[in-house]
């Protein structure tokens, strides 16, 4: 191997990280294939001539009797559990919790938080429905939402068409979980551009729509229903949220899956170091310590510093690779800069600079 | 680098599993999906396809260590049915895809950008060579070529690397 071959090797290495919106893309369909996989009766009677005679009489019997009950091939949804998922997309954003409620009769929801980065702004909201009248399968969410200004009006934007594109957090039978997205189809501008800290906005939710799922003759087809809400929640942005992005990392750190400030806390996500990680009957434990973990403010203020141990823990049959550490912190109105260094046992010092 | 446990676990219909193996590969599916169709949309297809075939049929793999070929393999006979069945050229953007990682040497923006220059033929075996850093007799039996028409793809694939390299060199200085 000369050495273009090894140069090539090292470019190679270095590129093709897949960006956060294909690896969101990918996780939801991972998580739809425990819905998509077929049941497997037919390859097992596949080879029984007989059996599989007796498999199409049963199916053609029971085709007919579903054409008179749709009902019959109704199939209880599993709930996707997807927590890390969702720990993802929230990642590298500003959240902000709103908690907000609206409802109708038919129809409750909820506004959890309001999460903003550096191209869009997401409202985390789940839709329940109240009626449960019937079997059938349905999936609620939000359809016409917009954003307005205190008094009402339409918030003044360079574009006039932005983009609402939702994705699914989880759902069950009923209700769902999705953030909606809203961005701009030019990618020019953010609506964090527009709406300012301390100033109240309203979100309005015109209609709820539900994708009612139902199975017919084995083929999966969906009834749309609409229902008209019309309501408002306001909301406003806290200036004491900080921005993930202004985050500096040390270039060839990978400890850090997240670190953001909310309004009490520096929270850090750590990734555990892989090759620490011991599998035994399915758990498992990987241990590191902080030596040292220095809080300052740019004009050199110490805030926090102690040393830790950090430990996986495993959850909901899986192991943890990161674990979330909460350091309770004052902000400083005046300091718009903190430093924040640490020692970790397996790598070298490491420092990074969050920016109000 | 994927754990056999995994994959067994997998293969014994361990949705997790499976979720986890993908994200362990998901970047060497996305770049072959990239490297080998040239509409956006058909990529998604073609890794949606070969996710729910890989899902549905796992229980056929018989030797764990040999899942990432398998599921490379499906891919491209995935991407080909597509590139069969639509002709339409379209510039498929590298960021629509990928993190655009800043290389050390100023003159290469990107390597897969570059490796989208040489003969369409040689794209697929110079990837799986170098950046994944399979045997060639492994690369035959994904690409269902003999192993000489496969040294002849990467001598000449390198050849041509070379060349837009250099160039690319000589015009930055």
């Amino acid at each position: 191997m000369d050495k273009f071959d090894k140069d090539l090797k090292d470019l190679f290495q270095k590129q093709a990280i897949i960006n956060e919106e294909q690896e969101n893309w990918l996780d939801h369909k991972v998580n739809n294939l425990e819905r998509k996989k077929q049941p497997q009766l037919f390859s097992l009677f596949k080879k029984h001539r007989l059996a599989s005679v007796v498999i199409t009489l049963l199916f053609v019997t029971v085709s007919i009797f579903a054409a008179s009950n749709l009902q019959l091939f109704e199939t209880s949804k599993v709930p996707i559990s997807n927590d890390k998922a969702i720990a993802r997309k929230f990642q590298n954003k500003q959240v902000q919790n709103i908690n907000q409620t609206i409802e109708n009769d038919e129809v409750k929801i909820t506004i959890n938080d309001i999460l903003v980065d550096s191209k869009a702004i997401y409202f985390d909201a789940e839709v329940t429905l109240k009626s449960k009248k019937d079997n059938l399968i349905k999936y609620p969410y939000l359809n016409k939402i917009s954003i307005l200004n205190d008094d009402g009006s339409k918030i003044k934007t360079q574009n006039s068409s932005w983009r609402l594109d939702p994705e699914t957090l989880n759902y069950v039978n009923n209700k769902s979980r999705e953030l909606y997205k809203y961005t701009d189809i030019s990618n020019k501008q953010t609506l964090k551009d527009i709406i300012k800290n301390n100033k109240s906005y309203k979100l309005k939710i015109e209609e709820v729509i539900i994708n009612r799922q139902v199975k017919k003759d084995s083929e999966e087809y969906q009834k749309y229903q609409t229902l008209n809400i019309n309501k408002t929640i306001d909301f406003k942005l806290d200036n004491k949220i900080n921005s993930i992005e202004s985050i500096k990392y040390h270039s060839d750190n990978k400890d850090i899956k997240v670190m953001y400030l909310d309004n009490t806390s520096l929270n850090i996500e750590f990734i555990l170091n892989e090759s620490k990680k011991s599998y035994d009957n399915y758990e498992v434990e990987s241990t590191d310590f902080i030596d040292s973990l220095n809080i300052v403010t740019k004009d050199g203020t110490i805030i926090h510093t102690d040393g830790f141990e950090i430990k996986s823990n495993y959850q909901n049959n899986k192991y943890q690779d990161y674990i979330k550490v909460s350091f309770p912190i004052t902000l400083q109105q005046s300091q718009d800069q903190y430093k924040f260094t640490y020692n970790l046992k397996s790598t070298n010092k490491f420092e990074a600079i969050i920016t109000k | 680098m994927i754990d056999l446990k995994q994959i067994e676990k997998a293969i014994n219909n361990d949705h997790e599993a499976f979720a986890s193996i993908i994200k362990i590969i998901q970047n060497e599916l996305f770049s072959i999906a990239y490297l080998k169709l040239t509409n956006k949309s058909n990529v998604h297809d073609a890794i949606q396809e070969t996710l729910i075939n890989a899902y549905t049929n796992i229980t056929k793999v018989k030797q764990t260590q040999y899942f990432k070929t398998w599921i490379i393999k499906i891919l491209i006979n995935e991407c080909q049915k597509i590139n069969q069945k639509d002709n339409r050229y379209i510039n498929v953007d590298y960021e629509e895809y990928f993190i655009n990682a800043t290389s050390d040497n100023t003159y290469i923006s990107n390597i897969f950008e570059i490796l989208k220059e040489i003969d369409y033929k040689y794209q697929i075996a110079i990837y799986l060579y170098y950046a994944q850093e399979y045997q060639i007799n492994e690369i035959a039996k994904i690409l269902n070529e003999n192993e000489n028409t496969i040294k002849t793809r990467l001598k000449r694939g390198k050849e041509q690397l070379k060349n837009i390299l250099e160039k690319k060199e000589n015009q930055n200085g």
